[in-house]
């Protein structure tokens, strides 16, 4: 920093681009809500009273077109695939997936004729959080590491 | 009325065509013959004041004669009663009760699509619960519970899905 | 000049990834200008299985199943699957395992009506009541995890009784509980029943007489609302609700509004049977029944009887029989009547299992309740069906 030194006003930190757009996406990410089953439950709970997502400025919006995360949480069966595709290449980039809860992860204990085993079959995903359901503080969990990775990513050099 | 009093108001009604018996805390109404069953139905309703409908179930029997069976699950709310009307045929094929309960429509639909019931004159039998595109019905005895073939025959949306597991 | 008389209907598609549709339900609906002509529900989009997966289970590994069945009151389906294979055998409980019952079953009831409450309201327009409705939710999920180990699908009762004894925290809790939740559901009905907005939003919206209700096989509050007096806890008993003093409210309206009633007096009624069980319940006693036919043999038996070791590693291997025969049983669950129809062929599995959901059932009426209306109601009309689909689709 020997060349900038005392060159800058007070109250200015010098930094990356990269780590300022990281960091404003990090505290702003906007889910879409896509509850497919009883995980679903678990993650409304995660947004309402006691454990309150809005605390780390995360909205749940209806419309994929809004969002960079995308929460699977639930069964993925074989009619709904399709549907999980379309509302994933709605999203604008970047994106990134959560799949929640053992069925989304690898079809749980549905086992049968007409599950998808597992939502990687469909879309890419990012972390995986087992659990039937998992506990909100699970999300929790997945959501820091998703903020951690976050921070790794290139914008500028993309 | 109690299902004593039931069953010989019905053995009145339907000589020789009933036959009626209590298993497990459960009163069942076999109708063996099986053109009187929707007349049966409709004396229920009409009759013993069954207007509640609370199922209908198929079975599938592939080793007896008769290999599918249904069952009608109905409710007095006046008599504080449960019966289930059942009723057998050779082949999937049964008159439709959308005429005397409308509830029945989705009840229909289901079994015909999990059990290849097909209900006579239904308004509306198409499958309910799976695609369109999918073939066979999963509930009956030889249908395989993992068969997962059937997921790359179609690609409704033109995404390109594949499906591997 | 505009012309009023043009009339061309249109088909629009709801859901299935639909704020307001409760999970996947999708709704194919044919609308002129903004009326509901009519409605079809397109259903399965969660459609895994169970039926033919219990076809594959013993009797004891469906349980697991059951809970994700409703998953907004799953001890509720527990209670209606092992009351259905207890037919088959007749089973004794003990009398502090169905007092247990009792408490499970209404903790699931309110559980269940307050989530049915914050989404129907938030579906409305009105947001604070999810907030509230969720923060009691939440105090009760604390307390299955207290006595259950498992916030939501913890498969607690068993065939037989339940899986063990609560602890004593467990009570004290509840008895916390059952003391503050009347002024939780004034709370609730302060922000909603003389609120005009949602007056105008419910009141005369899905409209179902009582005729109707029962044509359409429709249960539980969508019954109650229309004037029908009938519970399954009063008219066909099951358990020990006979020892309870409640009673079961019951509209003549039949509308949202009336429905909306209903499930607010419920929530206080189970309220009433939450705390006449807990003055009731024996301080201790047994929780699982010693029949030999379903129960795990206990562990000090098992240590020192070889009998009871085989006979403990036959039914955790293969399972018990049960005897042939078809069997069925309702409860009367959150969304209306639950029933599992059983078919045995004397093998440790079930030879069939038929789900009587009612949340499905109660979908074929929706379109009764939807033509004529306009399509912003469908909001408020699927709200007051209370659908969940893991049932609906099974
Ligand atoms: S993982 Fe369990 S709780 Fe989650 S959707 Fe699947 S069955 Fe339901």
């Amino acid at each position: 920093m020997g060349l900038i030194d005392r060159k800058l006003p007070d109250n200015v930190l010098t930094t990356t681009v990269d780590s300022v757009i990281n960091y404003c996406r990090k505290g702003s990410i906007w889910p879409v809500t896509f509850g497919l089953a009883c995980c679903a439950i678990e993650m409304m709970a995660c947004g309402a009273a006691k454990y309150d997502l809005d605390r780390m400025g995360i909205i749940f919006r209806a419309t994929p077109r809004q969002s960079d995360l995308m929460l699977v949480a639930g069964t993925v069966t074989r009619k709904m695939a399709p549907v999980v595709r379309k509302v994933y290449l709605q999203m604008p980039e970047p994106k990134w997936v959560i799949a929640i809860g053992s069925c989304a992860t690898s079809g749980g204990i549905y086992n049968t004729y007409s599950t998808v085993q597992g939502v990687d079959e469909v879309i890419p995903v990012d972390f995986y959080v087992p659990g039937c359901p998992p506990r909100p503080e699970a999300f929790f969990d997945a959501i820091t590491a998703l903020q951690k990775k976050i921070m790794t990513e290139k914008v500028v050099r993309k | 009325m109690t299902f004593e009093q039931l069953t010989a108001k019905l053995e009145a009604l339907f000589p020789e065509k009933l036959n009626c018996y209590t298993e497990f805390k459960c009163n069942f109404i076999k109708v063996k013959d099986a053109a009187a069953y929707k007349a049966v139905l409709t004396a229920l309703r009409d009759e013993a004041s069954f207007k509640y409908i609370v199922d209908v179930v198929a079975v599938h029997w592939p080793k007896k004669r008769e290999k599918f069976e249904l069952t009608i699950n109905l409710f007095s709310i006046q008599n504080k009663l449960r019966v289930f009307v059942k009723v057998a045929g050779e082949d999937n094929k049964f008159p439709t009760i959308t005429d005397i309960w409308a509830g029945a429509n989705l009840m229909e639909r289901e079994q015909y699509d999990l059990m290849g019931i097909v209900f006579e004159g239904h308004p509306n039998l198409k499958r309910v619960l799976l695609p369109e595109f999918f073939e066979g019905h999963p509930l009956r005895k030889d249908f395989p519970l993992k068969e997962r073939s059937w997921f790359n025959n179609a690609d409704e949306q033109g995404l390109g899905l594949k499906f591997s597991r | 000049m505009i012309n009023n008389n043009i009339s061309e209907v249109i088909t629009v598609n709801m859901g299935p990834q639909h704020p307001s549709t409760h999970g996947v339900l999708r709704l194919v609906v044919d609308i002129d200008g903004e009326t509901i002509v009519n409605v079809e529900p397109d259903v399965g989009f969660l459609h895994r299985g169970t039926e033919k997966l219990a076809e594959n289970r013993t009797y004891h590994q469906v349980i697991p199943l059951t809970d994700r069945l409703d998953y907004l009151s799953p001890l509720s389906n527990n209670l209606a699957y092992c009351l259905a294979v207890e037919k088959f055998f007749d089973v004794k409980i003990p009398e502090r395992a169905e007092y247990l019952r009792v408490i499970l079953a209404e903790m699931s009831r309110v559980a269940s009506h307050l989530v049915w409450i914050a989404t129907h309201a938030l579906d409305i327009g009105a947001m604070t009541v999810f907030l509230y409705a969720f923060r009691e939710r939440e105090d009760i999920l604390d307390m299955f995890e207290v006595g259950t180990g498992q916030r939501m699908t913890s498969s607690w009762i068993r065939i037989g009784g339940i899986r063990a004894d609560m602890p004593e925290d467990f009570f004290v809790r509840l008895k916390s509980f059952t003391d503050k939740f009347d002024s939780c559901v004034d709370l609730y009905e302060n922000l909603l029943t003389n609120n005009r907005i949602w007056k105008m939003r419910t009141i005369g919206i899905g409209h179902l007489s009582a005729e109707d209700v029962q044509v359409y096989g429709t249960s539980g509050p969508l019954m109650r609302g229309s004037g029908v007096d009938f519970d399954l806890r009063r008219d066909e008993p099951y358990g020990i609700y006979d020892r309870f003093k409640w009673e079961i409210p019951v509209e003549e309206a039949g509308d949202t509004y009336a429905r909306y009633k209903v499930r607010m007096k419920e929530l206080r009624e189970s309220n009433k049977i939450l705390q006449q069980a807990l003055e009731q319940i024996p301080a201790t006693g047994e929780v699982m029944t010693d029949d030999p036919r379903v129960a795990l043999p206990s562990h000090e038996d098992v240590y020192e009887r070889m009998e009871a070791l085989i006979r403990r590693f036959y039914i955790v291997s293969k399972g018990f029989k049960a005897p042939k025969g078809e069997t069925y049983q309702g409860i009367e669950a959150p969304k209306g009547e639950l029933g599992f129809y059983l078919v045995s062929e004397g093998e440790e599995r079930p030879y069939r299992m038929k789900i009587r959901a009612p949340s499905y059932v109660n979908l074929g009426a929706l379109n009764k309740m939807a033509a004529g209306h306009m399509l912003a109601d469908l909001v408020a009309i699927v709200g007051t069906n209370d659908v969940v689909l893991g049932e609906i689709d099974r």
